[in-house]
């Protein structure tokens, strides 16, 4: 019984770290939504989860507790890197809208989606937060990130790796009329980057480095992208 | 439970075989006695620069995938493991060869001006014309011709990225003093893409364009810059210290990523030093 426990309570850590990507209905953005808006646009990232190296499908006990030992030294040097190249990222979005003339604030004392109302979605373009507390801070809109997972992973069948570790950062990203909490664009952002062979050079791997950062600056265009918009030339 | 702990051991040693360490070890110096004068000599060795199609990289297609593997057992686990292991390796390896073999197709119409370009670099860096290869591992003999304090030493290989609208330049650099290595890194040069007036336009014909003058200089203005910018190097103009920046530039017609520090500006490129510690100029558009 306790083994099962055990398995149990591993599993579900495991497939916490790898942070699946979210199952949702994919609303791109009006090609002409930006033009001749008069949008006050609040900019929310929540907070990121911590960088860390995951193994998808080393699913069974024995094979987490494998990929865990053959990957001892990838996993703690991937524990070192930080994120702090998102952190001023609701900044570049800010920028990238003001560009287009567009009215825009990066929010500072971001709410937990989970602390938000939860409300019944009036139909598929619905949300199923209210983001009331944003319409009382005087936006129309929200520009919500929602990073889910941020690291580095490896695949596995079973015990085997099948092949090299890349870099990863998934979630989300959607722009929300807070009037009727309704979704104008809602995307997912799943951003790979492989470490392009040579990959298992202890103690700083700089592949592996290389490949996280590349992550994060591809899936920082794809939200960009998704939401139609560009990076302010600095 | 002592055979689940060496079915373990067993499988965690396969695991961490499946990728080697990179052999090549840079050595940096900051002495600024190696210049480009009597004191020191620039050659290329014998069968460089070799040609080659740049495939089509990867890149950004990581993926989360999942196989299963079959067993009631420990040991069926392992005989399905070490299988799977062999056939992959043996299958990676024929794909990688094929994948090389068609990307340098895409240099066959650029024959005659790599021969001119031989011929060029010949003149000035080698005893004799190196001969159009895509073999790199065969042994490699220096050519000298004349003696001198210090002697760099370039092994440069020049590829086509597989959209045919860049030239790449990688080129192992080496300074010896006649019994020790004063220096050693790995330089990369990046050309802009070619403009491109229309989708339709073949860049073939944008290259040999008026007896692949294009082609030529773009090669041998490659070359040279490898060669300054491993003197430099060598000399410390590139060891100022600065934040780790995410670089972003285009090559094969996607973008790609590098993490490095900035080390110098020039009108065409911008120059990063990796975190492997290798020199690489990226177009500075």
């Amino acid at each position: 019984m306790n083994r099962i426990k055990i398995f149990v309570l591993v599993a579900a850590l495991s497939l916490g770290i790898v942070g699946c990507a979210p199952t949702i209905t994919p609303i791109p953005i009006e090609s002409d939504f930006w033009a001749g808006t008069t949008a006050n646009i609040g900019v929310v990232m929540l907070p990121a989860p911590p960088v860390a190296a995951s193994f998808p499908g080393a699913d069974c006990l024995l094979c987490m507790m494998t990929a865990q030992a053959a990957n001892g030294g990838l996993a703690r040097h991937v524990a070192t890197l930080n994120d702090d190249e998102l952190k001023d990222f609701p900044q570049q979005i800010v920028a990238a809208l003001r560009k287009k003339q567009i009215q825009a604030i990066a929010v500072e004392d971001v709410t937990p989606l989970k602390e938000m109302e939860k409300i019944q979605p009036t139909d598929e373009n619905g949300a199923d937060r209210d983001f009331g507390i944003y319409r009382d801070q005087g936006f129309t809109h929200v520009v919500l990130v929602d990073i889910g997972a941020l690291g580095v992973a490896r695949n596995y069948a079973a015990y085997v790796p099948t092949g090299d570790p890349f870099g990863v950062m998934s979630g989300s990203v959607a722009l929300i009329d807070v009037a009727n909490n309704k979704f104008e664009m809602r995307m997912v952002i799943n951003s790979t980057y492989t470490t392009g062979g040579n990959w298992n050079d202890p103690p700083s791997y700089p592949s592996v480095t290389n490949s996280f950062y590349a992550a994060i600056e591809q899936g920082k265009e794809m939200v960009l992208s998704a939401l139609n918009v560009e990076l302010a030339s600095e | 439970m002592s055979r689940v702990v060496s079915v373990v051991s067993v499988l965690c040693v396969l695991a961490s075989c499946a990728s080697k360490p990179s052999q090549f070890e840079p050595k940096l110096s900051s002495d600024s006695s190696l210049s480009l004068n009597h004191n020191l000599e620039v050659m290329v060795e014998e069968g460089f620069p070799v040609f080659l199609g740049l495939p089509e990289e990867p890149g950004s297609q990581g993926q989360i995938g999942y196989v299963g593997y079959p067993g009631d057992s420990a040991e069926v686990f392992l005989a399905a493991v070490i299988v799977h292991g062999l056939l992959e390796t043996g299958r990676q390896l024929s794909v990688e060869s094929l994948k090389q073999e068609a990307a340098n197709s895409i240099l066959v119409p650029y024959e005659n001006q790599i021969k001119s370009i031989y011929e060029a670099i010949g003149e000035k860096y080698l005893a004799q014309p190196g001969v159009v290869t895509s073999d790199t591992t065969k042994p490699t003999t220096v050519v000298s011709h004349r003696m001198a304090k210090f002697r760099l030493r370039l092994r440069p290989m020049i590829f086509m990225t597989h959209d045919e609208r860049q030239l790449l330049l990688v080129s192992e650099a080496e300074i010896t003093d006649g019994t020790n290595v004063r220096y050693r890194n790995i330089i990369e040069i990046l050309s802009a893409p070619i403009s491109q007036e229309s989708q339709d336009m073949n860049p073939v014909n944008t290259w040999l364009e008026d007896d692949g003058k294009l082609f030529q200089s773009t090669v041998l203005s490659i070359f040279e810059q490898g060669v300054r910018l491993a003197l430099m190097d060598a000399q410390g103009s590139f060891s100022a210290e600065a934040e780790h920046e995410t670089f972003s530039f285009l090559q094969g017609g996607r973008v790609h990523f590098e993490r490095a520090v900035l080390v110098g500006e020039t009108k065409e490129h911008v120059i990063i030093r990796t975190l492997r510690k290798r020199i690489k100029a990226i177009p500075a558009t």
